[in-house]
């Protein structure tokens, strides 16, 4: 059973059926909408990607075919973006699942802000002089 | 927490305890210089072992400076290479980390961060409210750490203290404020300086302190940092930039206690927040728009600036941004309107 573990670096909040994912590895930043957020959220709570799909399946009344579609593509995304990792597990989850609040299937979406990895001051190159102290090259 | 982690720990407590010995070495032999600030309502004490480093860290705080006081809630201890010799730091190559963190020396009420970019070390013992923020060279600090001075450490020791820096400019009327974020660029600063030339109260340009259950935001910094294309629209500052030889590589900055008739206040209710946005349309308007897009303004450009800051700060600014109501604030080409706008809305909150 594949669950997914969301990776330390990144923070994230829910908000008014919307999320923000920010990557303090990386500088990136996200916007989630559709059914990303649902996916996300269930996630999030530790569920299967099974689960998920059936889960979806049946509150939005599509063929598993199409949900599953979706949600892999989106979660091969999550993973590309190295925003999520996938792990082997035995169990599924037992906490309730929350469900999507909306009634109508958007296609899940991933949007990625890439404009402020400058904030994270990457090491500029530096070396260390006779008192052990980095300067600037 | 593992082994080698409580090791760093221990370590960075030793090699604070051992820089503290070394300022207090310099206090006794040439004395030290102290200036004292009042920041939202707790007094902090600035102990410089050279004096030339005081033009680089006071004209930002110039407005918070208040009487000497036995009370003191903060000691920052302030030197550079010349004045104090520390030892070589106890972590190698490999912890500088992204901003500025020093990874495994923070824990424990221990914070460490070296900026690679300013050659500078932050570090804060909240066991002891002592700080210690040590230069490599004062002269040669860039213009974004003379314009937001000691950073880091004040991003530490207030979240302590229930308050919160932001990366957002806060200007208002009568107490009442809004708070306007955005990364560079978005057009916060030249937006809060318009509104400070057009007689609006200033709370800040770039950084202010959030009080989020209060909702009030305080000043933390006097200064204004605007690219040369912002500054043409306000002539009467050019006298005013400390960097005007070097306006193509850098913003001007502008320490603005220096300045005449100019309305900086130490706080404001903060009643709703505007997300600047330049359209290139020639009026000026306030639209409704989304929280998430006033997180989204709010949140990273505030977290990736922050050693440390993570979860608990992106959830202290979801609580600020549920509390108001936000808009987008599209920016006219007129610039003369937008102070106008936004003392009208202003007014409106009040009657709220």
């Amino acid at each position: 059973m594949i669950k997914f573990s969301i990776k330390p670096q990144v923070i994230h909040e829910y908000m008014e059926g919307e999320v923000i994912i920010v990557d303090l590895e990386t500088g990136n930043y996200y916007g989630l909408d559709g059914a990303g957020v649902d996916i996300w959220l269930l996630i999030k709570q530790g569920l299967s990607q099974t689960t998920i799909n059936d889960l979806l399946a049946n509150h939005y009344a599509l063929d598993n075919k199409t949900i599953t579609e979706a949600t892999d593509q989106f979660i091969k995304q999550l993973m590309a973006e190295e925003l999520i990792a996938p792990i082997e597990v035995t169990g599924e989850s037992t906490e309730t699942p929350t469900l999507p609040t909306s009634s109508s299937f958007q296609p899940p979406l991933l949007e990625k802000y890439t404009d402020m990895q400058g904030l994270l001051l990457a090491d500029p190159i530096h070396e260390v002089d006779e008192t052990g102290w980095p300067h600037r090259k | 927490m593992s082994m080698l982690a409580l090791d760093s720990i221990t370590q960075a407590r030793e090699f604070f305890q051992i820089s503290q010995g070394k300022f207090q070495q310099v206090q006794a032999i040439r004395g030290i210089t102290v200036q004292y600030c009042r920041i939202a309502n707790k007094t902090v004490a600035l102990q410089f072992t050279n004096p030339t480093l005081i033009a680089a860290i006071m004209p930002a705080l110039a407005h918070l400076v208040c009487q000497p006081t036995e009370n003191v809630q903060l000691t920052v201890l302030i030197g550079d290479s010349f004045s104090v010799s520390l030892p070589p730091p106890p972590w190698n190559q490999q912890a500088y980390a992204v901003r500025s963190e020093v990874v495994g020396y923070n824990g424990q009420g221990f914070y460490t961060a070296f900026n690679l970019d300013s050659g500078s070390l932050s570090m804060l013992d909240t066991t002891t409210q002592q700080a210690i923020y040590w230069v490599k060279d004062g002269q040669t600090l860039p213009f974004y750490e003379k314009g937001s001075p000691l950073l880091t450490i004040w991003h530490w020791w207030l979240q302590t203290q229930g308050l919160h820096l932001v990366h957002a400019a806060v200007v208002g009327l009568a107490g009442i404020g809004v708070l306007l974020p955005g990364k560079g660029g978005s057009g916060k600063s030249t937006t809060a300086i318009n509104c400070l030339c057009n007689g609006l109260d200033y709370v800040g340009d770039d950084y202010c302190l959030i009080d989020g259950p209060n909702l009030t935001a305080y000043s933390l910094y006097s200064s204004a940092k605007l690219a040369p294309t912002s500054l043409a629209y306000f002539p009467q500052l050019m006298p005013y930039v400390v960097n005007q030889e070097l306006l193509t590589i850098e913003k001007g900055l502008v320490f603005l206690k220096t300045l005449p008739d100019l309305s900086l206040v130490d706080c404001l209710t903060i009643k709703a927040i505007l997300i600047p946005q330049v359209l290139g349309l020639p009026q000026t308007r306030l639209v409704p728009a989304k929280r998430m897009a006033a997180l989204q303004a709010l949140a990273p450009s505030t977290i990736f600036q922050l050693a440390g800051a993570g979860q608990p700060a992106l959830d202290i600014l979801t609580q600020l941004v549920k509390a108001l109501p936000c808009y987008y604030l599209q920016l006219g080409t007129d610039i003369d309107q937008i102070p106008l706008l936004i003392r009208e809305f202003i007014l409106t909150l009040r009657s709220d």
